[in-house]
């Protein structure tokens, strides 16, 4: 059966920063476990995002995406996300509103209700720890993210 | 064969044009052209802007992580690099033994699903757009998305082809990155008769889109000639692994090289043996290498990669389907390797068919769900090599270990790497046929990356940053001032703009 809530991941653990995601995946991966909720919540972790990431949302009533942004002066910032087709395409890499247009438009399937976890970060060279910034970023989208997931799962029905 | 454009006699006074990034590669890289006063080319080249390090990174680590942490070099094939390192790392378990027959088998299935992904993602998503709509179609069509609009079921067929090769491997190795699957010395995991027979079930489909994959892939090519063996063209030999007997390996073998007129330069040259086999030269512009092969020295010993240097190398492959294609391929060339730089589109969906079929056929063999993972064993030696055929060519892992079983040395060479040289007479050739006294258009342009793209390079190692895909030109006048800018906005759409 499919989990309804999906956690997918992405970047790079390698690069620094780049880690943030598939970090604080690994962390809900490990609180959904403690918590007996493996078969509510599924998490995956990739190294980028593309087109057939779709069918990985088929069934799901929500998902959150998780990446590290530079630029970001909040250590978490969270947001709503639609659907939204790609004026273009100029990388291996797509979107998560391209992977919801993919998933609508392509797939013929209504998209889960979806949100955006940046977790701010600053150093995306090689390196296997995380800055200063990471680290905080990190423990704040434990936060946040727990503070969903338990608002979620009190919406969900058993 | 266009070495006379790789550096200007003298820069005063040229225009210089830069491509930044190049668009549907993995990585970050940039062109840079000098133009004359009468718009002529005095200078082209493809310069690698990302230091990678990832060499030093690895030293002083147990070897037992590396087939891991290697994985993380590249966000499109990692287990590519997973297998390379394993192959190298398995004398120091067993040294010069053999890993387990179902280990092996293991493996390859891993392999093949490796490449199968790769191809598809790169065919589908990134090549097909130029090849469908025309070097010149609109920027804002001539993508992804404008296939999946114009030709959906092709573009999805792409899609659940890559998916079918990811499923591969999440089901060998537990994970879709990250997993382990291929170990020092063997295999983590016996494949499930469960995770067999899912596989199984869709194979037959998957071989069916492969093979019709390559049928509009060799169409495509054929119905544009002689433009499409023209374009980007330069003559090189081949290097890949192959079978003792010739035929195509892709994950295990000897080195072969054939040179442009068909004669085989090398043959049965071990993987251990590289480095007497590949120099690499290094220029001030660029971060990455020039390999060429030293004995035949730095003109005769230029050389390429990848599907079409496998299709061109081998005698034969080893599945019905993909033989088939290949003999209608080696036609084309009437006895001699086939160099076009655009018929990598067509090699690499034979490489795509070849995969289907071997996994079919390995997913049918018995001991593929066997348990004898680990064993073999000898003396455990200091030294490995492992060598594979990766989506983008030849890749080799070299390592030495130190008295507590740490990475000491470590070399490696990715088949990007290989192709340096070639990329870049490609776009030296493009530069001098198109762009000669021309105005400057974002077709034109496109053009050089269709060159690029035809290798699909990995420049970099999965670093991404949503938003930095900007591209733009800058004509620079006589004085060094620059007189016009165009920019190319991460949504597609051009703007001049005026400093």
């Amino acid at each position: 059966m499919t989990a309804s809530i999906l956690i997918f991941a992405y970047g790079n653990p390698a690069r620094g920063d780049d880690a943030l995601g598939p970090l604080l995946a690994d962390w809900a991966e490990d609180w959904a476990a403690g918590q007996g909720l493996e078969r509510e919540i599924q998490v995956l972790t990739d190294f980028q995002l593309s087109p057939e990431h779709a069918y990985d949302l088929i069934a799901r009533r929500h998902v959150i995406f998780i990446d590290a942004a530079r630029e970001q002066t909040p250590s978490c910032v969270w947001h709503t996300l639609t659907a939204r087709q790609p004026a273009t395409w100029t990388t291996h890499a797509s979107s998560p509103a391209a992977v919801l247009w993919f998933c609508q438009e392509l797939l013929q399937q209504t998209p889960p209700d979806a949100k955006m976890l940046s977790l701010a970060g600053t150093a995306f060279e090689l390196a296997t720890g995380l800055s200063t910034t990471g680290e905080q970023s990190l423990a704040a989208g434990k936060s946040t993210l727990e503070r969903y997931l338990q608002s979620v799962l009190e919406r969900v029905p058993n | 064969m266009h070495e006379n454009l790789e550096t200007a006699s003298s820069t005063d006074g040229l225009t210089r044009v830069v491509i930044e990034p190049v668009s549907r590669v993995e990585g970050h890289g940039k062109v840079t052209l000098l133009l004359d006063a009468q718009r002529k080319v005095q200078q082209a080249r493809l310069h690698i802007v990302e230091f990678r390090g990832f060499e030093r990174f690895i030293q002083g680590r147990p070897y037992r992580e590396v087939p891991t942490l290697v994985q993380r070099l590249c966000g499109i094939c990692p287990i590519s690099h997973q297998l390379a390192a394993s192959k190298a790392c398995d004398p120091f378990v067993i040294g010069r033994g053999s890993i387990t027959p179902t280990a092996e088998k293991l493996r390859r299935l891993l392999h093949y699903g490796q490449v199968l992904q790769s191809n598809a993602l790169h065919f589908f998503h990134l090549a097909s757009p130029d090849l469908l709509f025309g070097f010149d179609d609109d920027v804002a069509h001539r993508n992804i998305i404008g296939v999946l609009t114009d030709h959906k079921e092709l573009g999805l067929r792409g899609i659940r082809i890559r998916k079918y090769g990811q499923e591969v491997l999440r089901m060998l190795t537990g994970k879709r990155i990250h997993g382990t699957g291929a170990m020092p010395g063997g295999f983590l995991s016996p494949l499930s008769q469960a995770d067999r027979e899912t596989m199984l079930r869709d194979i037959d489909i998957i071989i069916e889109w492969c093979e019709a994959s390559n049928q509009l892939a060799r169409d495509v090519f054929l119905n544009n000639q002689p433009e499409h063996s023209l374009f980007g063209q330069t003559e090189s030999a081949f290097l890949s692994l192959v079978a003792p007997d010739g035929t195509c390996d892709l994950y295990d073998g000897v080195i072969r090289v054939k040179g442009p007129d068909g004669g085989i330069m090398i043959n049965g040259h071990k993987p251990s043996g590289y480095l007497d086999l590949i120099r690499e030269e290094v220029k001030p512009w660029s971060y990455m290498k020039f390999p060429y092969l030293a004995p035949f020295g730095h003109d005769k010993g230029y050389y390429r990669v990848g599907p079409l240097a496998r299709v061109n190398t081998c005698e034969r492959m080893p599945t019905p389907l993909a033989e088939a294609a290949r003999q209608e391929f080696v036609a084309f060339g009437e006895g001699r390797p086939v160099q076009a730089t655009l018929a990598q589109h067509w090699a690499r969906m034979i490489d795509t068919l070849l995969c289907a079929e071997v996994i079919r056929e390995l997913l049918l063999d018995p001991e593929i769900t066997g348990r004898e993972l680990v064993g073999g064993g000898g003396t455990p030696l200091r030294e490995g090599v492992g060598i594979i055929e990766a989506p983008r060519g030849t890749l080799i892992h070299h390592y030495r270990l130190d008295d507590d079983e740490n990475i000491s040395f470590a070399n490696l060479i990715v088949s990007t790497t290989h192709n340096n040289r070639g990329m870049n007479d490609s776009v030296r050739a493009v530069a001098a046929e198109y762009f000669d006294g021309r105005e400057i258009t974002e077709g034109l342009l496109n053009r050089i990356e269709v060159a690029i793209r035809a290798y699909d390079p990995c420049l970099s190692c999965a670093t991404h940053a949503l938003g930095q895909m900007p591209l733009i030109i800058e004509a620079i006048d006589e004085e060094g001032q620059t007189v016009s800018q165009l920019a190319r906005h991460p949504d597609g759409q051009l703007e001049t703009l005026h400093p």
